[in-house]
């Protein structure tokens, strides 16, 4: 008896998970129609912005916004300032409260004026002069100076855990009046403005900062005040309406915003699905078509310079060998990489560049475009012709990166072992060159120096060790080059030695996708960062 | 009584002790430390990532660094999260109260479920009904955590829209999903247990002898029965009840629930030594302290048990 | 007999037992009228049935397995067999009591003894909780443990103290009926004397009938007015003391009294009843002693023998009555 019941409760469970599993007609039909139409709208992100611009009324009509806005991130919040650690939960609240001297406009790939009123440099970028914008004030009423710049400098060099690029290039800093800042940097850097736009460059206000030192750091000039600041949990903000970003883009309607942080992405987007959240960042890019074919859900794919990359240690006695390097480079098709692990957002790779930055190429002497043929002639010339096994090292999410690696390896005959490790790992790892072939990501910025980590001898971030010192002496040469052509062409120089080289196999720019409610506007989800200041959603 | 409370209080020292140095041990083996997740993404050289390291004092030998870690402790500094630096003390205190709440929460789902169907179960015992219940049981043990909050989740807040999906608060609407996972998984070894218990006790003598009282059946169950079963049963309440004490990580995670589990699990993925093992430490204390109530309640439900306890020692 | 009330009336009393297919008979056919004051020893091997009668004198048989087929059970003229489960609690305790046979395991260990018999008192007498203590504590001194002890719990007392506060439990709301199972089996035979001694004295003052189940023949000597012989689940010897004793017919009966050592006859051997009591599931056709009796007969083992009256305070079943000069070895002794 007991044995009949079990067996009939078990194959009831079985009937009912694939009963479970499988769509209804209708709403698989639905997401096949969006999916061709979405295609064509979803891959292609017009200037790597993705905005929903904000709904006018119509001719006698009032609308009606929502009080508070929910946003969950997949990130815990940390810390109110901008100086500590640098996450993009960070950067999102960062850009909620605060606001940098510049900011990079993605679509017209210029560097406009935000505290700051405008710019200039002299000597090749070794001396900036920026002019502040009057009347600015921070959230505790106190106007913006030119003494807060200096302190934000101070503060950030004195506190020496995460810092950019921006704080070891200043040697010193001049206010020759309360609205002009004059800095010096201990060498040329045209690039010096560019980085004066990373969050963590924000201005912080010192009066804040010397009354209360824990939540003074919190004190911004943007539009939003943190209400409540409960970390790894949740920030809640309180409009701060005298800031100077709704005099000068007009005030957001909504009144309150709520930032958690949901590290399950299925949780997160269940959130947004049952109402309860406006923005679910990060969605799962499979789910997209399906999410588009559900009412009142809005997908969104932000677009990014977030690449991924795969890395061949120069001292690993395989990837010595020129020929075994080009031969991994036209193995990889990376048009089906893309499909199969971010859903084909994204763009391929052409050069280990930023198509931001300038001097980007994309025609080399040698394109590696996805060719068997091509590899297998590499490899049989080279020292392994018969393949060879060697080590995949990645971190756990990108499991599906080193599947796919090792089949597109395997039909050239050459073995990956995956090894599957996390963040701290692959720094370890990477600084300590044990990495045979490993798969790596790193955020590109559209300012010239910024890959100078990743591909000079002694950079941070190269784990492939390998040292090109001509590479190294046009990294330098362009950091103080004045003109702009002459610059260029310097940075060319350097991708044909990196394409030559083929240490690095670049293979896409992933874009991500966000869940929002189709009611929701006045986003912008940049390659930058996401601006969620002015996030108002429309009552029905 | 007081000798064997004493007694075991001085016994969490050995154990804290292990369990830090076990954590520190581990902790500092595994590959990468603290300082790449702090410096990731700033656009720093090898050296100054070096500095930062030095600086932090995580180039001393391992001995060093626990031996400072546990003076440190036993003065009650727990020391700072090395990625906010805010002390770990208040870290924890400020989200274990949350972990607290779901702990009950999840107990008295457990026990509201548990023991009555573990009583039916024992009182119908070989029928249909007592083969089902066992089955139940065994499901809300083999459905993953994760799984099953995400599906009541789908119910109760995309399809019902009943409870609110953000999670995050401790109020009951927010707290009633992940109270109910987490107590249907305990559910299993619960009803088991009390099952087996009561069948033991349906057995015996006294029962009979209640019965010729004249007492109604419903309390020679509920009370005649069952408080001479309540050893087992509090034996595995209360280890469940000290283990979601530890805070259950993954359920913390899918609902977004804002207790230490989680805290826990971030520490540990972000290599900050010090607020993982001053967590770890903490949840053991209390896991101690938490069983060492219900050794103490056994004296309450079983005299045979105190009079043990008046001796100085425990026989079970 | 006296035309006194019959506060226990049990007609043709069947109990029969369906375990994993097979039937066991454990009870076939009793009757027992007993009426007040006076006292029933039910006498009988381990498994002649007894505790089942007794169990089902209160309706406490687990139906199923267990099947109770019987003509009437009334307790003070309540229906036990028809009673509803309240009615049923409402009885129990109050006009009927029973006393288990192992002390040791009928008091619930995590309640104190003062508490266990308050229960009663509270159950079935409209008094305060505080009267119902004060109560349980005169029933206390009255079986002889000091009141201070009431608030101790069963695990701190002897096995003979234990079997003074389960009849405590049972004479607290001075039932009409107390049936005994054997109540001094597990003690020892100082503590033995005492406690029958004590029983004796409760029902002279509470004028309490009583049924004494026992297998012991010299406590049915001490404290019986009628003795009822079970074998195989049927009683196979009703009478009065004097007339079982001094009268007996039954060989059965005879065999229980030849078992008993005589402390004048040293020499000889032993003289047991040889074989054993039948199973329950397997009870022969005709009379179940039949294997075992030294004077059946192909006829015995046949036939279901019926009850013949011997005299007025006497009956036995026992074919080889029918015949009018049978008689056992006992009845030619003793004349």
């Amino acid at each position: 008896m007991k044995k009949v019941l079990a067996l009939v409760l078990a194959s009831a469970m079985i009937l009912s998970v694939t009963a479970c599993g499988s769509k209804p007609a209708e709403t698989k039909a639905a997401a096949e129609a969006a999916q061709t139409e979405a295609a064509s709208t979803a891959a292609v992100i017009e200037n790597q912005v993705a905005t929903k611009e904000v709904a006018t009324a119509a001719e006698g009509e009032t609308l009606n916004y929502k009080k508070n806005i929910v946003i969950a991130h997949h990130q815990a919040p940390v810390s109110r300032g901008p100086q500590d650690t640098n996450t993009g939960m960070q950067k999102l609240l960062g850009f909620m409260i605060f606001d940098s001297l510049l900011r990079f406009d993605p679509e017209t790939k210029t560097l406009v004026g935000r505290l700051a009123e405008d710019y200039s440099q002299e000597n090749n970028g070794l001396i900036w002069t920026f002019h502040l914008k009057k009347g600015i004030k921070f959230q505790n009423g106190e106007e913006l100076t030119a003494d807060d710049c200096v302190f934000t400098f101070e503060r950030a060099k004195e506190l020496g855990k995460n810092t950019s690029a921006w704080v070891d290039c200043i040697e010193k800093i001049e206010t020759p009046d309360d609205y002009t800042v004059i800095y010096t940097l201990n060498k040329s850097n045209m690039d010096f403005a560019f980085q004066m736009t990373n969050y963590s460059a924000s201005i912080i206000n010192r009066e804040a900062c010397e009354a209360d030192p824990e939540n003074g750091i919190g004190i911004g000039t943007g539009g939003w005040m943190i209400d409540e600041f409960v970390a790894n949990d949740y920030v809640s903000f309180k409009r701060f309406d005298n800031s100077w970003v709704w005099e000068a883009e007009g005030v957001n309607p909504t009144e309150t915003m709520t930032i958690k942080y949901m590290a399950d992405q299925n949780a997160r987007m269940l959130g947004v699905q049952a109402g309860d959240l406006d923005i679910g960042c990060i969605a799962n890019n499979a789910e997209f078509y399906n999410y588009q074919a559900q009412e009142g859900l809005a997908p969104v794919v932000a677009a990014s310079w977030s690449c991924d990359y795969i890395g061949m240690n120069a001292n690993c006695e395989y990837f010595k060998d020129e020929n075994v390097r080009k031969a991994v480079a036209y193995a990889i098709n990376k048009d089906e990489a893309l499909e199969i692990i971010n859903n084909g957002f994204g763009l391929t790779c052409k050069s280990m560049w930023c198509p931001d930055t300038i001097g980007y190429k994309e025609n080399f002497e040698e394109n590696y475009e996805y060719n068997l043929e091509k590899a297998k002639e590499y490899l049989a010339k080279s020292a392994y012709p018969n393949g060879f096994s060697c080590k995949l090292t990645t971190i756990s999410s990108y499991s599906l990166y080193a599947e796919t690696v090792q089949a597109q390896l395997a039909a050239i005959g050459i073995d990956c072992q995956v090894d599957l490790t996390d963040s701290p790992g692959m720094g370890e790892g990477g600084k300590n060159g044990t990495f045979e072939m490993y798969i790596w990501n790193t955020t590109m910025s559209p300012y010239g120096d910024n890959l100078r980590k990743l591909i000079t001898s002694d950079g941070a971030s190269n784990y492939a060790h390998f040292a090109n010192e001509k590479i190294d002496q046009l990294m330098s040469d362009a950091a103080a080059e004045g003109d702009e052509a002459k610059r260029a062409e310097l940075y060319e120089q350097v991708q044909d030695e990196l394409n030559a080289d083929c240490y690095l196999v670049p293979m896409f720019f992933g874009y991500l996708s966000n869940l929002t409610r189709d009611n929701v506007e006045g986003y912008q989800f940049t390659s930058e960062g996401y601006y969620m200041y002015n996030v108002r959603a429309v009552e029905k | 009584m007081w000798r064997y409370i004493v007694k075991r209080i001085l016994m969490l020292i050995p154990v804290v002790i292990g369990a830090s140095l076990l954590v520190f041990c581990v902790m500092n083996l595994s590959k990468g430390d603290v300082v790449s997740v702090i410096t990731a993404g700033a656009d720093m050289t090898n050296e100054q990532i070096e500095a930062v390291r030095e600086a932090m004092g995580l180039n001393r030998p391992l001995l060093v660094r626990y031996g400072e870690y546990l003076f440190g402790m036993l003065r009650g500094d727990f020391g700072k999260s090395a990625i906010s630096n805010e002390p770990v003390l208040k870290l924890f205190f400020t989200r274990f109260p949350a972990t607290v709440k779901l702990a009950i929460a999840s107990s008295i789902v457990n026990i509201v479920l548990s023991i009555p169907l573990g009583i039916f179960s024992a009182r119908h015992q070989g029928s249909v009904a007592d083969n089902a219940a066992m089955v139940f049981a065994l499901m809300g043990l083999s459905m993953p955590a994760f799984w099953l909050g995400l599906m009541l989740m789908v119910l109760f807040c995309v399809n019902l829209q009943w409870l609110p999906a953000t999670g995050g608060g401790t109020d009951f609407k927010s707290i009633i999903l992940p109270a109910v996972t987490m107590g249907i998984g305990m559910m299993a070894t619960t009803t088991r247990t009390t099952r087996s218990a009561m069948l033991d006790v349906l057995r015996q003598d006294y029962l009979r002898t209640a019965r010729a009282k004249g007492v109604p059946e419903k309390k020679v169950i509920n009370l005649h029965a069952l408080k001479n079963a309540m050893i087992p049963i509090l034996t595995t309440v209360g280890t469940q009840l000290a283990k979601a004490f530890g805070g259950g990580a993954v359920i913390e995670m899918v609902f977004a629930y804002p207790g230490v589990g989680k805290l826990l699990l971030d520490a540990i993925n972000n290599r900050d030594t010090t607020l993982a093992c001053g967590c770890i430490v903490l949840q053991t204390t209390i896991t101690v302290v938490v069983l060492l109530i219900v050794d103490i309640l056994y004296a309450f439900v079983d005299p045979r048990v105190k009079a043990q306890y008046a001796k100085g020692g425990k026989k079970k | 007999m006296e035309t006194k009330n019959t506060v226990l009336d049990i007609e043709n009393l069947s109990v029969e037992f369906h375990v994993d297919g097979e039937i066991a008979k454990s009870v076939t056919d009793v009757t027992i009228k007993l009426h007040e004051g006076t006292t029933l020893g039910l006498v009988g091997e381990t498994g002649a049935g007894k505790t089942t009668t007794a169990l089902a004198a209160l309706n406490l048989i687990q139906c199923p397995p267990g099947v109770i087929k019987a003509d009437k059970i009334e307790v003070c003229g309540n229906d036990m067999l028809h009673a509803k489960q309240h009615e049923l609690e409402k009885i129990r305790g109050k006009d009927i009591s029973m006393i288990f046979q192992d002390p040791m395991t009928s008091l619930n260990p995590v309640f104190d003894v003062g508490t266990q018999i308050q229960e009663s008192i509270l159950l079935h007498e409209k008094l305060s909780r505080e009267e119902a203590w004060e109560k349980a504590m005169q029933m206390l001194e009255l079986v002889g443990i000091p009141r201070e002890r009431g608030h101790e719990y069963p695990h701190q007392f002897s096995g003979g103290m234990k079997q003074r506060v389960v009849i405590a439990i049972s004479l607290a709301c001075t039932p009409k009926v107390l049936i005994a199972d054997e109540p001094t089996t597990a003690l020892d035979v100082t503590i033995q004397a005492q406690v029958l001694e004590m029983m004796k004295e409760l029902r002279d003052k509470y004028g309490t009938a009583m049924i004494m189940i026992t297998h012991d023949l010299g406590i049915v000597a001490e404290s019986c007015d009628y003795v009822a012989v079970m074998y195989a689940g049927r009683i196979i010897e009703y009478g009065t003391l004097d007339e079982i004793f001094n009268n007996t017919r039954h060989p059965y009966t005879e065999g229980l009294f030849n078992s008993l050592p005589n402390i004048h006859n040293r020499v000889g051997k032993l003289k047991p009843i040889p074989g054993m009591m039948p199973d329950p599931r397997s009870i022969p056709e005709g009379c179940a002693f039949a294997d075992r009796c030294p004077y059946a007969t192909d006829e015995c083992r046949r036939t279901l023998p019926e009850t013949l009256k011997v005299n007025d305070d006497h009956v036995v079943a026992c074919l080889r009555y029918n015949e009018p000069d049978f008689m056992i070895e006992r009845s030619r002794k003793n004349g």
